[in-house]
């Protein structure tokens, strides 16, 4: 099954799928748009694994691209909307496609660096017929190109990676229905649900909106400028949104904000959040300042999962605090130490997870730090299970030095140290070297009343890693250094060296 | 010193736009949405802080729309009917 059939299975032509600044899209303006890209793409036979970009904002034209280009059996490439030139020319020298649907409001910005490239415009496909359409013109009257859902590729979403440099996640069609199957469910999405759409459709979260929606034959509200927090409430409001998603920051912004605290939301159903950990304190705020039948679904996902692994159970938000819940219907979580093996309740390990919506791996592929192992996705980060089943992450650790030439997870050296009970919380840094080229260093936060010393630190060290990878030096601190989504800030981990715990000895 | 007219707001407010947006396309028409100068969440906010603190005027939050402050036009007609009220 084509995944574009797959999401539009449950569509009634008459109805509602998109409102953008007032504007409505039909079901059967949608598909008739996207029947027009796909026999655009397909005009000379060529569309089928061919990649296209999309180069454009949330918008009807965005969705009708990108469903056609799935429809036509070519791969979606989503690009980020507000990209400069030679980011622009970075990400086509990464994919190499040869065609893109384009807003034609980007045209200019973008002249130099598509020049070449074959462009489908948006005022060709949103021109008036394709919009009014005849009567006889029933939507899904062009087939659907025959794919092998577990082999061929949906799209390429794009993620910076753990390097800074962008690459691409290569997502099939069954990565996608797995995810989406998934996700409606444990949502419980039925076509009178209505998505306020905040988060770019190429970011996986926001993708992730898309496909559920679509699935349930819902609607969404597309506002590209949740900065007007105003307007947003405003519409939410308005149009009768029964959910919102957005990831910390988003949810930071609102509670900042007294007219989001002044509202009823009388047709609101559930908030979603995910895309990082949104502090504790604000989640209680959350909960408090929504009304009490407004369900909130705490999440955790990757590119590399296509969206969602995780959900925390809404009426589990007041006992597990801070978790980021269980794996969702048909993923399965563990956690495990740096060698691979389960841990016990308790200990802190990495994160791996097992799933039809696990993709298929990077476009350039990543020997070194490759997260794809025996069929699992190892996440990198590092968490541990209550004793209830509820996973907590402690840190993100996909990062690594390169003492005497090998690389290494500092990851593997935090779970290292985390072995150490006195320890509470541990980072690893790189520095420069005279010997090793770089090495590493340990910022460690003790337990309270816990005697460690920086020599007890490398001690336990030397017996559990190889010596390269041994900390040079150990240094102490009363708290790790962390941003508002409570990420380990390890840029900051140099100024808080300023405020070392001075009754420890640190050499 | 604070502006008195329609010519000093614009001025003061560009001033401030091309210093603090490095995307900021000074020679770009009036109504272009501030959103493709490149202001997002943040910058936004920084935008409110400057006519709060520079035009002394006091903003709620139900007043942070596009109607209000989504172009250079509607920002200087937002300062200059706060000024005069």
């Amino acid at each position: 099954m084509n995944l574009f059939d797959y999401l539009t299975e449950r569509t009634d032509p008459g109805k509602i799928a998109l409102i953008e600044e007032g504007v409505t899209t039909t079901y059967g303006q949608l598909l008739r748009m996207a029947d027009e890209v796909a026999l655009t793409l397909n005009s000379d036979g060529s569309a089928y694994r061919r990649t296209v970009g999309i180069l454009a904002e949330n918008s009807a034209f965005w969705v009708a691209s990108y469903l056609g280009i799935i429809k036509a059996g070519a791969v979606a490439a989503p690009l980020p909307s507000r990209l400069t030139v030679n980011e622009l020319e970075n990400y086509i020298s990464l994919i190499g496609f040869d065609t893109v649907c384009i807003d034609d409001r980007l045209k200019p910005r973008y002249a130099r660096q598509i020049t070449g490239i074959r462009q489908i415009l948006k005022s060709g496909i949103m021109s008036p017929t394709s919009q009014d359409g005849d009567e006889n013109d029933v939507p899904g009257a062009i087939r659907s190109e025959a794919v092998e859902p577990e082999i061929d590729l949906a799209s390429l979403m794009f993620t910076s990676g753990s390097t800074g440099s962008p690459n691409a996640v290569r997502v099939t069609h069954r990565n996608i229905m797995a995810n989406t199957e998934s996700i409606v469910s444990y949502l419980g999405l039925k076509d009178d649900d209505r998505m306020m759409a905040i988060l770019p459709f190429h970011y996986c979260f926001g993708t992730s909106l898309l496909h559920t929606h679509l699935r349930a034959g819902a609607s969404l509200v597309i506002n590209n400028y949740f900065q007007y927090v105003e307007d947003v409430l405003n519409e939410m409001e308005s149009l009768g949104c029964t959910g919102f998603a957005g990831v910390p920051s988003t949810y930071q912004t609102l509670l900042n904000n007294q007219s989001f605290r002044e509202r009823s939301f009388t047709q609101l159903r559930h908030v979603q959040q995910a895309g990082g950990r949104l502090p504790d304190s604000s989640i209680t705020e959350l909960r408090k300042t929504l009304p009490p039948r407004v369900r909130i679904f705490i999440g955790y996902g990757q590119t590399e999962a296509t969206a969602r692994l995780s959900c925390l159970p809404p009426d589990m938000l007041g006992q597990k605090t801070g978790s980021i819940g269980r794996g969702i219907p048909g993923v399965r979580l563990d956690v495990v130490d740096h060698e691979g093996n389960p841990l016990r309740q308790g200990e802190v390990g990495e994160i791996i997870a097992e799933g039809e919506n696990v993709t298929c791996g990077y476009l350039i592929p990543d020997p070194v730090n490759n997260p794809y192992r025996d069929g699992k996705l190892f996440t990198g980060d590092l968490a541990y299970e209550d004793e209830d089943g509820y996973i907590f992450i402690v840190g993100r650790a996909k990062e690594f030095i390169k003492p005497s030439g090998f690389k290494v997870m500092t990851a593997t050296i935090e779970l290292a140290l985390l072995e150490l009970p006195e320890i509470a919380e541990a980072a690893v840094t790189g520095e420069p070297h005279d010997q090793l080229g770089e090495a590493a260093v340990a910022w460690v936060v003790p337990k309270a009343g816990s005697e460690l010393t920086a020599e007890g630190v490398i001690g336990h060290c030397r017996t559990k890693l190889p010596l390269y990878a041994v900390p040079c030096s150990v240094k102490f601190l009363d708290a790790l250094p962390k941003n508002s989504s409570g990420k380990v800030m390890k840029s900051d981990l140099k100024t808080a060296s300023r405020n070392l715990n001075p009754d420890r000895p640190n050499p | 010193m604070p502006a008195s007219n329609r010519t000093e707001i614009r001025e003061q407010l560009l001033k401030f736009l091309i210093e603090t947006f490095p995307l900021f396309i000074a020679d770009a028409p009036d109504d272009l949405p501030v959103a493709d100068h490149g202001v997002d969440s943040l910058g936004l906010t920084n935008i409110v802080l400057f006519l709060e603190q520079h035009f002394q005027i006091g903003i709620d939050d139900s007043e942070i729309t596009r109607a209000n402050l989504g172009t250079v036009k509607t920002l200087v007609d937002f300062v200059e009917r706060k000024i005069n009220s």
